[in-house]
């Protein structure tokens, strides 16, 4: 084993415990700190693996802003700090044997189609961010053009939601 | 230490450096400080008056429009920078300057209408 | 070095997303913006075949009989859908201008949609369809049952995007292009990488699975149509509905074709199941809505069953011409239903009120009442609703082509369940008024959508062929 596959392993047990923890916790802030520990360990992995845009991207993005906004989102709610017992649902087992089940099959494929594959990770230019931005701008316009309109959507949607002014009709159901 | 892996091993030992003096930092405090709590130290500190009521407390939905907005125009953002990489090579010139602006023009649409419906306004 | 740009190919798409924007700021915008984007179809539909946004021989964007034909029926019902909207925007005091902006820019992604040929553009515009939907379920925020249909319509649809995004990393991997019609090319030759192939083919299935509403992935689909303003419920039902089965389509016929005998029994049982337990479960509701998130359920099933003969070794563009004919046809009188029952309105709990409420309506409105019939008729295969009729002949000739004879025996079971509460609905309507009872004046918005699906559906009636036999391409 190389350094750097040692460093992903140990980097690969942490997302995967952080994980767990996340799922298993009793305090849903908590929770959330939990996420950003994973998010951050599957962003070094990213990093190991040179694609170097992409690990900045989930820094940014999730353990930024995904992170930030989850946050707000409890703090909406009137939901207690400390432990709190309703987290945990009677599906519990049934979701437990999902879980396992899905993961067993994935991983299975997954070692069975890529075991003995090896990626060179010599020259790290397909993962930087020029070699990104040119795929982008050279192949995946439309999809580039289109994500716009995506987002453009999730704003006025979010905004539209937060809109106090919107009240129910004044002569009853019209 | 050069190359890809120098570089990021180079900020790898950097963190590692900075953890370990903040922990060594901690525990010699820790370790070389005089312990005497009393009910009154251990209060919360609130700017030097009695802490009131709980430590949380439910936040407006309007908060929660500002953060949005954050996301959203941080995922701006990431395309911005492969973008600004490659804009000025050879090959792309204007029709990716235009692209971009294209995509910036839509987002800011949601900007002003935004201002227009006054969620960016504090009162 | 850039890709150049077909802008009449991107056009109908292009002018619905700026329409959108103005709409937002402008009354009229949107309809406007409709009008134009049907004039651009228009000289597309005159014109050949184009391709745009290549790399090499792939395109990310063409427009063909495939494109135009979906593109065409999601600008009919994306105009009865605002048309019919606008009565409802007034009494339940809905903002307008949102209401607009959310309903192009998702009608724009559908329209995109159908025209994607690479699975990263086919993922961006199925959220684009999705995402704003979110927001105009959840629009009357006063009202819990609104907002409860929002997050459980949210939930469902991120999760089965996530599914479908883990599928799509899968063939990415095993194949290494995103190009339908690359990765048809790899699949069909033999690789050790074939399980990973194939287990991304079945999540891509399984995510499509949700945006239909086809068994086991509908649960949302009865308490979100319900939650909904009466528009906003059609639209799920007609136009997402369409652009999932437009994606649907276009990734197993281009991409999976190799694949079929691996999805096309499995495509076979969800559809079985999807129009029985529709079709079961829609006979005791006693809603106008319900029935119809239940029957659309149902009608999913009727969609996916010629798809679901693929196993058999039948030429899969015959298949998926059945599949895409029905979805057309089944859009049209569809959405030409949900403009009928925003007339009966917001009665007690419920958006196009229960079925008793529908007594006596030829008494007040005969043309409603007529035109409510025969939407009807059409949705049980009935005559005088030939279109539909026609629509279950493809089909069955499809899943029988396919050697799928267990698969039209349940089908044709299902068409007799079917006909009974489509038709116990429709008899309502010529029943004595009940005293005391009276329904509002319709407002000419609403009336004018009613007639736009009416007309569309009888002109399927009489040339059914202008939507049957449709070639995928490839």
């Amino acid at each position: 084993m190389t350094a750097a596959e040692i460093v992903f392993v140990l980097l690969g047990v942490v997302a995967l415990a952080a994980a767990v923890l996340v799922v298993t916790t009793r305090q849903l802030v908590r929770a959330a700190l939990y996420l950003v520990l994973s998010f951050g360990a599957i962003a070094a992995c990213f990093l190991v693996l040179t694609a170097e845009l992409v690990a900045w991207v989930q820094v940014l993005i999730y353990v930024g802003a995904v992170v930030v906004l989850l946050l707000f989102g409890i703090m909406l709610t009137r939901a207690p700090i400390g432990p709190t017992s309703d987290l945990d649902s009677r599906n519990r087992p049934a979701a437990i044997v999902v879980a396992v089940a899905t993961a067993g099959v994935l991983v299975t494929v997954l070692v069975r189609g890529f075991g003995d594959a090896y990626v060179d990770l010599g020259e790290p230019s397909t993962g930087s961010a020029s070699g990104i931005g040119a795929n982008i701008f050279r192949y995946w316009v439309l999809p580039f053009e289109i994500l716009s309109v995506l987002l453009l959507a999730a704003l006025v949607g979010a905004i539209v939601l937060s809109r106090t002014d919107i009240g129910p009709p004044k002569d009853g159901d019209g | 230490m050069h190359g890809y892996f120098g570089a990021y091993g180079l900020v790898a030992l950097l963190l590692v450096v900075g953890a370990v003096f903040v922990t060594v930092a901690l525990t010699a405090n820790r370790l070389l400080r005089p312990a005497r709590p009393t009910p009154q130290k251990l209060l919360t500190y609130e700017c030097g008056v009695d802490p009131v009521g709980g430590g949380w407390a439910q936040s407006y939905v309007r908060y929660y429009v500002f953060t949005f907005l954050y996301v959203v125009f941080a995922v701006d953002a990431v395309f911005l920078f492969p973008w600004a990489t490659v804009f000025a090579a050879p090959g792309f010139g204007v029709a990716t300057l235009v692209e971009m602006f294209v995509f910036l023009g839509f987002l800011a649409v949601g900007i002003l209408y935004a201002w227009r419906k006054g969620v960016l306004s504090w009162a | 070095m850039v890709q150049t740009v077909d802008y009449l190919a991107i056009g109908p798409p292009l002018i619905l997303a700026l329409s959108a924007l103005a709409a937002l700021f402008l009354r009229h915008a949107a309809f406007v913006g409709l009008v134009l984007a049907g004039a651009g179809e228009v000289v597309l539909l005159t014109g050949g075949p184009r391709r745009t946004f290549c790399v090499d021989t792939s395109c990310s964007f063409v427009v063909d009989d495939f494109t135009l034909l979906l593109q065409t029926v999601m600008l009919i019902a994306g105009l009865v859908v605002l048309l019919m909207a606008q009565g409802e925007i007034r009494d339940t005091r809905l903002p307008a201008g949102e209401f607009h902006f959310l309903i192009l820019a998702a009608l724009s992604g559908a329209m995109t949609l159908a025209a994607g040929r690479d699975l990263v553009t086919l993922v961006v515009s199925l959220e684009v369809v999705s995402l704003p939907v979110f927001a105009l379920v959840a629009l009357r925020r006063y009202d819990g049952r609104s907002s409860e249909a929002g997050v459980k319509m949210f939930l469902v649809s991120v999760v089965s995007t996530a599914v479908m995004l883990f599928g799509i990393s899968l063939v990415y991997g095993a194949t290494g292009s995103l190009f339908l019609d690359r990765i048809g090319a790899v699949l069909a030759t033999p690789s050790p990488l074939e399980s990973v192939a194939g287990v991304g083919v079945v999540l891509v299935l399984a995510g499509f699975g949700f945006k239909v509403s086809a068994v086991p992935f509908h649960f949302w689909a009865p308490d979100t149509y319900q939650g909904s303003p009466v528009a906003v419920a059609g639209f799920l039902s007609v136009i997402s509905k369409a652009a999932g089965f437009a994606g649907l389509v276009l990734v197993l016929v281009i991409a999976f074709e190799p694949f079929a005998r691996v999805w096309g029994p499995l495509v076979a049982v969800l559809a079985a199941v999807s129009m029985t337990a529709g079709n079961l479960v829609a006979l005791r509701q006693r809603t106008a809505i319900r029935l119809l998130a239940w029957s659309s359920i149902a009608q999913a099933g009727y969609m996916l069953a010629p798809l679901g003969a693929a196993g058999g070794g039948a030429p899969l563009d015959d298949l998926a011409a059945a599949t895409i004919g029905y979805v057309a046809i089944y859009a049209l009188m569809n959405i030409g239903v949900f403009a009928t029952i925003s007339v009966v309105g917001w009665i007690g709990r419920y958006g196009g009120g229960e079925l008793d409420d529908y007594r006596g309506l030829a008494r007040t409105h005969p043309l409603v009442a007529v035109a409510l019939a025969f939407f009807l008729a059409c949705l049980a295969g009935l005559p005088p609703g030939l279109a539909g009729l026609f629509a279950k002949i493809v089909v069955f000739q499809g899943t029988i082509l396919g050697g799928y004879g267990w698969l039209a025996v349940i089908m044709a079971g299902n068409t007799v369940i079917g006909l009974f509460y489509y038709l116990a609905w429709a008899t309502r309507l010529f029943a004595p008024l009940p005293d005391g009872v009276r329904f509002g004046r319709i407002a000419r918005p609403v009336g004018v959508a009613i007639g736009i699906a009416a007309v569309g559906t009888a002109v399927m009636s009489v040339v059914p062929q202008l939507v049957l036999g449709i070639s995928t391409g490839g």
